[in-house]
C-alpha cells in the first residue's frame, strides 16, 4: 500500500513537471516565433525620422525655419500599414 | 553612403510629415478653412507643373513653406527605395531634389531633431480611455495596428484565476482581419471584420506561477472578401499564443499572437502564398 502511495506521488511530481516543461516549451515556441517575426532594426530606421503627422504643422514650421516640407503620402496608414 | 546619411539629411534639412492620403483628400490636411469659410489649399501644384507632377499618385511631395509643390518623388521612382545599397543613383537623384527644394526656400541651416514617437501606446501600455493596441508585424515587414477599447478589452483576461478556466473571445479574434493580408498596397484590400467566414479564438489558464496567470490562446480565422468586379480574395490563418495576467493586481501583463496561413490575393496575384503575422502588447514598466 505504501509502495503504491509512493509510486503515485512520484508519477504526479513527473506529471507536473512534464506538464510545466511543456507549458515552458510552448511558452519558448511562441516567444521564437514572435522575434522571428519582428522586422529588424534596419528595417525600422525610417522611423529615427522625426514625422509630423499633420501637415497645416508641418507648413507651420516649415515657415518658421525656412526649410522645405518633405511629405511622404500613402493610401493608407504611412506610419504603419502602407 | 548609407540609409544613416540618407534620415540624417532628411530629419536635418527638411521638415518631414506623413499623412494618410485618403484622409488629405477628403480635407482633413489637404485644405483648411479660413474665418469667413473660405478654403485654403495647403498643397498646390504650381501652374506650370508638368503632368507627372500633377499626376502624382502616391509617393512624396518636397514643398515650400507656402504649399507649392517643389518635386515629387513617386513609386514610378524605382519603388522609393530609399536604402543607398538598393540603388545608389535613385537615392542621390532623390537626395538631389531635396538638396533643390532646400536651396529654392533658402537654404536654412540643417537642424538638430529627435525622432518623435507618433503612436507611444502601439504595442505597450493603456491608453488613458481605457483602450489598449497591439502592435502587428506581418512577415517580419508590414506594420500595422489593432486597438480594444475599454470594453473589448477585457475579452482577453480571465474571469476566473485559476489553472484550467477557459473562455472564448470570438469577438476579439475578428478584428484581427487585417492581419491575414500581407499586401500593404489599399489596391489589395486586406479583409476587413465583416469579410470573417470562420472564426474561433479559445483562451485557458494553463498555470498559474508567482501570482501571474499564464494563459494559451489557440484558434483559427478566415475571411473572403468579394471586390466589386467580383473578384475575391481569401485567407485563412491559425491563430497560437500566450498571455499573462496579474492575478492581485487583476489586469493583463501581456499578450502574444501568431498567426500563421495562407493569403490569395485578387486577380492576378491569385495565387495562395504562405504568410505569417505577430501582435502583440506588454503593460508599460511603472
Amino acid at each position: 500500500m505504501q509502495i503504491t502511495r509512493m509510486l503515485t506521488a512520484v508519477l504526479c511530481v513527473m506529471a507536473v513537471v512534464t506538464a510545466a516543461r511543456a507549458d515552458e516549451s510552448a511558452a519558448g515556441r511562441i516567444a521564437a516565433r514572435a522575434e522571428a517575426l519582428r522586422p529588424s532594426a534596419d528595417l525600422l530606421k525610417w522611423q529615427r525620422i522625426p514625422w509630423m503627422t499633420d501637415l497645416a504643422e508641418a507648413l507651420k514650421v516649415a515657415k518658421e525655419e525656412g526649410r522645405p516640407v518633405l511629405l511622404w503620402g500613402s493610401d493608407d496608414e504611412p506610419l504603419e500599414r502602407c | 553612403m548609407s540609409l544613416d546619411e540618407v534620415i540624417e539629411r532628411i530629419a536635418a534639412t527638411t521638415v518631414p510629415v506623413a499623412v494618410n492620403l485618403h484622409l488629405m483628400r477628403r480635407g482633413k490636411y489637404a485644405w483648411q478653412t479660413d474665418e469667413d469659410g473660405k478654403r485654403i489649399e495647403l498643397m498646390h501644384v504650381p501652374p506650370d507643373a508638368d503632368q507627372k507632377m500633377r499626376d502624382q499618385y502616391q509617393g512624396i511631395w518636397l514643398l515650400a513653406p507656402d504649399g507649392r509643390v517643389l518635386a515629387i518623388y513617386g513609386s514610378g521612382d524605382a519603388g522609393l527605395h530609399w536604402d543607398p545599397k538598393i540603388n545608389e543613383p535613385l537615392v542621390k537623384d532623390f537626395l538631389a531634389r531635396v538638396d533643390g527644394a532646400v536651396k529654392e526656400v533658402g537654404q536654412a541651416a540643417p537642424r538638430k531633431v529627435e525622432p518623435v514617437n507618433t503612436m507611444p501606446y502601439r504595442g505597450v501600455g493603456v491608453q488613458p480611455d481605457g483602450s489598449v493596441t497591439l502592435a502587428a508585424y506581418i512577415n517580419s515587414r508590414l506594420l500595422d495596428s489593432f486597438t480594444f477599447d475599454k470594453s473589448e478589452w477585457p475579452a482577453f483576461a480571465p474571469a476566473r484565476a485559476e489553472a484550467g478556466a477557459e473562455w472564448t473571445l470570438p469577438a476579439a479574434a475578428r478584428k484581427f482581419a487585417r492581419i491575414m493580408s500581407p499586401i500593404g498596397d489599399l489596391g489589395h484590400l486586406p479583409p476587413g471584420p465583416d469579410d470573417v467566414t470562420d472564426v474561433a479564438l479559445t483562451a485557458k489558464v494553463v498555470a498559474i506561477r508567482e501570482g501571474i496567470a499564464e494563459i494559451e490562446y489557440t484558434g483559427r480565422i478566415a475571411a473572403t472578401r468579394r471586390r466589386e468586379d467580383t473578384a475575391v480574395s481569401e485567407a485563412a490563418m491559425t491563430v497560437k499564443g500566450g498571455g499573462t495576467y496579474g492575478v492581485a493586481a487583476g489586469r493583463m501583463e501581456s499578450v502574444t499572437l501568431i498567426f500563421e496561413g495562407t493569403f490569395t490575393g485578387y486577380p492576378p496575384y491569385n495565387k495562395p502564398v504562405e504568410t505569417a503575422a505577430l501582435a502583440e502588447w506588454r503593460r508599460a514598466d511603472e
